[in-house]
């Protein structure tokens, strides 16, 4: 065995016990390109390269206004809006569940923020109103990363960095795929508050009125981001400042649930030790994929499907099983900065569009937070409602199974994904 | 003994918050300087000049400072259902292992990132006005040496406790202890 094969097992071996990524990561990067004898600094001089992506710039900002939002009231206004309007419904609660998940999820980059900020909030009530435990928990769990394909999730902009596509573009492929998984769940949802009679609630005026009142400021969120960037006025990475002064103003000065100096230097460094800990990987991974592409490993696996994998169908069959798996093993962040490299170029000799890979992509992993052994989700919502894995597990499948339906019609289904792009004329 | 971890715990402390500080700072006029950039773009027609390389060597900066902060408290993204599910020995020795690897992987990583530096410096490149590059870099290999210095501090002060109560510990935890 050579010290490289050596280093490189000890070091896989290594992220599998535990250690952080980015240690596994950097230290697979230093290796290879000791390797092929080029000198180590050339390692930083590739991580260095984060200093010349523009779009970065919105991770750390849209992170902090998200986790802004998710410390405030806000959540509990949210859920009373959408309960006054969707209360009368059979699931009612359960779709408002759903909808104010994926809308934290898109704001806080569903790293786990939205089970601690909505699950407490919405798990007594829906106990209260006579859904299951088991279905309780299995909402909250998976609902925990539902959104992330609505903008101005940080998978997203991740992903679009990662493979150099425009994000506004990947803004507008994420909407239909978004919505249609909400919708899936909705429809389940309705046929379970039927078949177990769960209660409902008269819809109200005078309640319906209090409730857009209360939540008047928050509501225009999703309106500024997406109006400013499609309306040319800002960029991406701008909406995310933009955001930042928004919230911080609405959150700080109207609504004052929050303190400056009580509260925002601890939300700042809970925010940014997240950052700081995606960025890294990022960091470390860009020194890695360079030394992989250069190797042309991308296309020496290639070459090795050809053998089996001849029609664009079955690719993506493999495609969906391949990240399932992956979803199941690495976090989000990780899987992004460091799969999507080595796959681009493989999807796009199948015809694949990197939008629409994109769009695949995440939803795999979104499913994937949910599913153990290391479905983030779970160990979240363990911690938060103090259930055993097992259980949580059991409790989401019926949602995994909804989820994986919708994850067929995406995958086969390009257009869902384009549909939009094209209108915008963003292809 | 006493009074070197009461030592050790202050400069932890006082350290962490000089990061945090310096993280919000950072955060806070990376925001205002895109957002001065928007308004004065959309409503006077004009910009500021280089106002957008600021910004993104300010996202390096706070990469590194918030990687630091998460050392601290070991807060980094890891695949750790191993040690979940090992019994508390084994598993805080495993900690003690990996701690052991990110403290001499983060050494390697300082080491080349300083020579980074370094040859950056020599080139003598400017990022903006009179402010040299290698300044803005510098963060890395501080990063890195910080971070590899935390690994080494942790394992130092775990092995200490677990010789002292030995498992009632859980490896990792020490600032717990230290604190107390």
């Amino acid at each position: 065995m050579t010290s490289t094969t050596f280093f490189v097992l000890g070091l896989l071996l290594c992220a599998f016990c535990g250690a952080p990524l980015f240690v596994v990561i950097g230290g697979l990067a230093l290796v290879f390109f000791l390797s092929v004898g080029i000198d180590s600094s050339a390692v930083v001089i590739e991580m260095y390269r984060m200093a010349s992506a523009p779009m970065l710039i919105a991770i750390p900002l849209f992170t902090f206004a998200g986790y802004l939002l998710a410390e405030s009231k806000s959540p509990q206004r949210f859920v009373n809006l959408y309960r006054a309007l969707f209360g009368w419904m059979p699931g009612g609660l359960a779709i408002v569940s759903f909808i104010a998940c994926a809308f934290f999820t898109a704001f806080t980059g569903a790293s786990g923020v939205t089970i601690i900020a909505l699950g407490g909030l919405l798990y007594p009530m829906l106990i209260k109103e006579k859904y299951s435990e088991k279905f309780s928990l299995g909402l909250l769990t998976t609902g925990g990363s539902l959104g992330l394909l609505f903008p101005p999730s940080l998978p997203l902009i991740l992903y679009a960095l990662v493979a150099q596509v425009n994000v506004d573009a990947l803004f507008l492929a994420g909407i239909i795929p978004g919505t249609l998984l909400i919708l899936f769940l909705s429809l389940y949802s309705i046929l379970r508050g039927q078949v177990s009679r769960v209660q409902r609630e008269k819809p109200e005026w005078g309640k319906i009125k209090k409730a857009v009142c209360d939540a008047i400021w928050i509501l225009p969120l999703p309106a500024i981001v997406l109006g400013g960037i499609y309306g040319g006025i800002f960029t991406a990475s701008e909406a995310a400042a933009v955001t930042v002064a928004y919230v911080f103003i609405v959150e700080l000065c109207i609504y004052r649930d929050l303190k400056l100096f009580r509260d925002v230097p601890r939300i700042v460094s809970e925010s940014m030790v997240l950052v700081g800990s995606i960025l890294m990987i990022l960091a470390c991974a860009l020194g890695l994929t360079n030394y992989l592409v250069d190797e042309q490993v991308p296309m020496k696996i290639l070459e090795v499907m050809r053998q089996y994998i001849t029609s664009k169908v079955t690719f993506l069959i493999m495609l969906n099983l391949f990240l399932l798996v992956v979803g199941c093993l690495m976090d989000i962040f990780s899987a992004i900065i460091v799969v999507v490299p080595l796959l681009l170029p493989i999807a796009k000799e199948f015809g694949i569009h990197p939008l629409h890979l994109g769009i695949i992509f995440l939803t795999n992993l979104e499913i994937g937070y949910s599913t153990p052994p290391v479905g983030l989700n779970l160990f979240i919502s363990s911690y938060r409602f103090k259930k055993k894995i097992p259980e949580l597990c059991k409790a989401s499948l019926p949602f995994l199974a909804v989820l994986l339906l919708a994850l067929l019609i995406i995958t086969y289904v390009p257009d869902l994904s384009l549909f939009l792009v094209r209108m915008f004329g963003l292809e | 003994m006493r009074w070197l971890i009461h030592f050790f715990n202050q400069i932890d402390r006082s350290f962490a918050r000089a990061v945090e500080l310096c993280l919000m700072l950072i955060l806070f006029f990376m925001g205002g300087v895109t957002l001065l950039q928007v308004i004065l773009r959309d409503v006077f027609d004009s910009g500021i000049a280089n106002a957008e390389i600021l910004s993104r060597h300010m996202v390096l900066w706070i990469t590194f400072l918030g990687a630091m902060l998460g050392t601290r408290t070991r807060g980094h993204i890891a695949i750790d259902m191993v040690a979940r599910l090992l019994p508390r020995r084994p598993r805080n020795a495993l900690r003690i292992l990996l701690d052991a690897v990110a403290c001499i992987v983060s050494y390697y990583l300082m080491k080349a990132s300083y020579a980074f530096v370094l040859d950056e410096k020599m080139m003598g490149g400017m990022l903006v006005g009179n402010i040299p590059t290698w300044w803005a870099q510098a963060v890395i290999p501080f990063g890195f040496a910080v971070i590899s210095f935390e690994y080494a501090i942790g394992i130092v002060l775990d092995i200490k406790r677990i010789r002292e109560v030995g498992d009632r510990h859980t490896a990792g935890d020490w600032r717990r202890y230290i604190s107390n």
